[in-house]
């Protein structure tokens, strides 16, 4: 109990100074709430036009689009929070930048992730709550007690699957003593395969997706469930569960990888 | 001009030493490419035509264009960026040959590594999943191929221009980015601009994006007849003309800049 | 109990080589060839508490690493090392508690934060009690001066500021023993007087234990009663200074100014040189003392002006490092 109080104190002050540190740079931050919903914002509508032409895309109208997206970019948005730290470890690992934390008496992966969160990450944020309040809105989602349960679960669970990938991934930086510039690949593969529909691709895709790499659960298949499609695995209830547990097992499988990797540490050369 | 073989060539060599680089980045363009191509198939669905496109022309489309996005390599605005912001432009200014021809060799350099590690391993993925994107006719294709060198010259210019702003005191990651995803949605690359509404094409073709990609892959699946696509090229042509004055003028007080206050 | 035990440690690290040219280039796309690399290759000793004892060598020799693998950041190839009893590489929180790591390179703060939050983030990591703090931040501000600089980012200090808070900040949570991986690095003269202040201070009123890697002899001379010199991953001096210049050194220079030239001999001084008036005798300190010398010669010919020149630990080091004295 001691120790977890100790552990919360220094994680609530991290968040607290990194959310200052970001206020030292306030062109930058301006900058980024300027271009990351732009980004977000531009590219989807860009599929509107599309999807309107023709109706529905895999069976899915533009509304339910909307909601699948709004649920993937809000996980995106709260990884980049979390997580964004993991997308540069290579670079860190290779050039010593974790001595500082074996030299500190608590546990390496709490002060990996806690001692470095990303306040930046709201501007990727903005634009996932936007989305998802639009595509909410427009399916008329409703917030009962159980699709609140589910929604959350969903979204905590899709957060912890992407966490769980760039962490895991990121670790090999410790055996190979390279870098891995691989964090830009897995977003994008984590956005196409919640952007539409998995259902659009052929079968041998949606099986890779949802059985071999997860990318699916992240939001395509609680958003399914929420809207009532067919997919690949048709489930009467539970979908969000099941992304919930996924997230959580992953994200435990990339902490021990993590963990080993760290054990075989080399600093920086000499 | 040996020296700047010899720069290209270096620039293969860096490129190659980030293998593991190399090989995600070819299998990302690949997956992007393959989801973009079936959101067409999907979106198609029993639709025979749209715009007077068809799926597979429409495929055809997806397929040429990522292609060329491999081989539109701009680490000029990197390079540039780069320079301003850790002030060696000053001292690079000084080398006996032009900054901006050094730039474009190590970006040559870049597009022939990325047409063997990218463009040709992509080509193949695409013949797999999708069949062979061909073109319209012989003569588009040979039409197309000189949009596409056209188009090039204009993304350069344009991005090297661009570039130059980073004499300007601010932070450019997000500038850049936005830049990016405008090129990106506005130029055709992702989405052919037909589908958008009237108005926002009609703006669009007032900008230099559209030469970029739409217009030598319109050419590419036959959009135009041969001769409307001359007229194609002699716009592109212009535009270019025009972008390459713009950029020498803002070379010229670049150059200024860092000569009266070193950066 | 000796502070810190050191067995027969090894590090080796494989290096991953880079093939050379265009064709060298394509084949590391597909492999790459490995190769082991060894930084220390057999190093013991044992430093008691209270000491400051200066580890020296080369660059490349191994210094960084054998404090990396003290300070838990590396963990060895094979051998052991004790600090405070306790093995840094079965129980590393442990021994980090008493520890204190400055490397000069790399500062350990927080790049982006004030200096001040660095050291309020620091307190909690370490869990350091309020009046424990509060008495060593007092302590810190006298001895360092932090008062002008402990509102300012860290990124904005210049070097010597940085190094005065990476020293506070790393003696925080009081640790009794202190690594110190070339403080001195890159500073001027009044930024290293004040670090060397400081580690005499800390020394003589917290008895605090301090190893100091540098390449600064004046470091070595100020502050070391002991120093470890290492070269190729080994140890190959380990003592007092005084003994080790006794040692390698034994020999003063008398230099001599005549008024004419002159040639006096004596058998226990060996001229080193003799150029017009002046004449430079070697002797060795156990055979003959100075006073002695210089009146020898004086009852031969007229001296104009003496000076003595002890061997310079410049010299000494780099004999030592040689592995062969000039004699």
């Amino acid at each position: 109990m001691k120790k977890f109080k100790h552990y919360m104190s220094v994680a609530a002050l991290s968040f607290r100074l990194s959310m200052q540190s970001c206020m030292e740079y306030p062109a930058a931050f301006i900058g980024w709430l300027i271009s990351n919903p732009i980004q977000f914002l531009v590219g989807f509508a860009t599929i509107k036009f599309v999807v309107e032409e023709f109706e529905t895309l895999a069976d899915w109208n533009f509304r339910e689009l909307a909601f699948l997206y709004g649920m993937s970019v809000l996980t995106h948005g709260l990884s980049v929070i979390f997580f964004t730290k993991t997308w540069y470890m290579g670079w860190d690992i290779i050039h010593g930048e974790l001595d500082r934390m074996r030299l500190r008496p608590m546990n390496t992966l709490f002060q990996f992730l806690a001692g470095d969160l990303n306040f930046f990450g709201i501007t990727d944020l903005i634009p996932g709550l936007i989305l998802f309040i639009y595509g909410c809105v427009s399916v008329d989602f409703r917030w009962t007690f159980s699709n609140t349960l589910c929604m959350i679960c969903a979204l905590i669970g899709g957060t912890l699957i992407r966490g769980a990938i760039y962490l895991a991934f990121g670790s090999t930086t410790f055996w190979t003593k390279s870098p891995l510039h691989i964090s830009g690949f897995f977003q994008e593969l984590f956005n196409r395969t919640n952007m539409y529909p998995l259902s659009m691709y052929p079968r041998a895709v949606q099986f890779v997706f949802t059985f071999i790499m997860p990318m699916s659960w992240v939001a395509f298949y609680p958003a399914s469930e929420f809207m009532g499609k067919e997919s690949m695995i048709t489930l009467p209830y539970g979908m969000s569960f099941i992304t919930l547990g996924l997230g959580i097992v992953l994200f435990a499988i990339a902490c021990k990888i993590f963990s080993a990797g760290f054990g075989q540490y080399e600093s920086a050369g000499s | 001009m040996k020296a700047y073989i010899y720069v290209a060539k270096m620039r293969i060599q860096t490129m190659m030493a980030y293998r593991v680089d190399a090989w995600t980045f070819m299998i990302m363009q690949c997956l992007l490419m393959a989801a973009v191509g079936f959101f067409w198939r999907a979106v198609y669905g029993g639709a025979e035509t749209a715009h007077g496109v068809s799926g597979d022309m429409m495929i055809t489309y997806t397929v040429v264009s990522m292609l060329m996005s491999s081989l539109y390599y701009m680490g000029v605005e990197d390079r540039i960026a780069d320079a301003v912001k850790s002030g060696s432009i000053a001292t690079d200014m000084i080398k006996p040959i032009n900054l901006f021809s050094l730039y474009f060799a190590e970006d040559i350099g870049n597009i022939i590594f990325n047409l063997f590690f990218n463009t040709i391993p992509m080509f193949i993925v695409a013949v797999i999943i999708f069949g062979l994107p061909v073109p319209a006719s012989a003569e588009h294709f040979w039409l197309f191929l000189a949009s596409f060198i056209l188009g090039y010259g204009i993304n350069w210019t344009f991005s090297a221009t661009f570039a130059l702003m980073a004499f300007t005191a601010i932070d450019l990651g997000p500038v850049f980015s936005i830049k990016y995803h405008f090129v990106n949605m506005l130029s055709g690359a992702m989405i052919p601009l037909w589908f958008f509404p009237e108005w926002l094409r009609t703006a669009l073709y007032c900008l230099p994006f559209v030469y970029m990609f739409q217009e030598p892959l319109s050419i590419y699946i036959g959009k135009y007849s041969p001769a409307e696509c001359l007229g194609k090229l002699g716009i592109q042509a212009a535009w270019l003309v025009g972008l390459l004055v713009i950029f020498m003028f803002a070379q010229k007080r670049a150059t200024r800049r860092v000569l009266v206050q070193g950066g | 109990m000796p502070v810190i035990e050191v067995n027969h440690l090894k590090k080796q690290f494989k290096s991953v080589r880079k093939q050379k040219g265009l064709k060298g280039a394509v084949k590391g796309l597909f492999r790459s060839e490995k190769k082991i690399v060894t930084a220390v290759d057999d190093i013991s000793f044992s430093i008691e508490r209270g000491e400051i004892v200066g580890y020296i060598g080369p660059n490349g020799a191994g210094k960084s690493t054998t404090v990396k693998m003290m300070s838990g950041i590396l963990r060895p190839t094979s051998g052991e090392i004790l600090v405070n009893g306790i093995s840094p590489v079965k129980d590393r929180k442990a021994v980090v508690k008493h520890l204190g790591v400055v490397f000069g390179q790399r500062t350990q703060l927080y790049w982006d934060l004030r200096l001040g939050e660095s050291f309020e983030l620091l307190k909690r990591i370490y869990d350091v009690p309020d009046e424990v703090y509060k008495e060593n931040m007092s302590m810190m501000n006298e001895i360092l001066d932090l008062k002008s600089i402990i509102d300012t980012p860290v990124r904005q200090l210049s070097l010597g500021q940085r190094m005065r808070g990476d020293l506070a900040a790393a003696m925080l949570h009081s640790p009794d023993v202190l690594f110190l991986d070339e403080p001195t690095i890159g500073l001027d003269v009044d930024a290293k007087h004040a670090i060397r202040r400081f580690i005499k201070e800390i020394n003589e009123t917290r008895k605090t234990t301090i190893i100091l890697t540098t390449h600064d002899l004046g470091d070595i001379q100020e502050l070391c009663r002991r120093i470890i010199i290492i070269n190729k991953g080994v140890v190959i001096e380990d003592g007092s200074l005084d003994e080790l210049i006794d040692r390698i050194a034994p020999y003063r220079e008398l230099v001599i100014d005549f008024y004419t030239e002159q040639h006096i001999e004596h058998p226990n001084a060996k001229i080193v040189s003799s150029e017009g008036s002046r004449t430079v005798y070697r002797f060795m300190k156990d055979e003959i003392s100075a006073a002695a010398l210089i009146e020898y010669i004086g009852g031969k010919a007229k001296i104009k002006d003496i000076h003595l020149e002890e061997a310079s630990i410049d010299d000494i080091i780099r004999i030592a490092y040689g592995g062969s004295s000039e004699e």
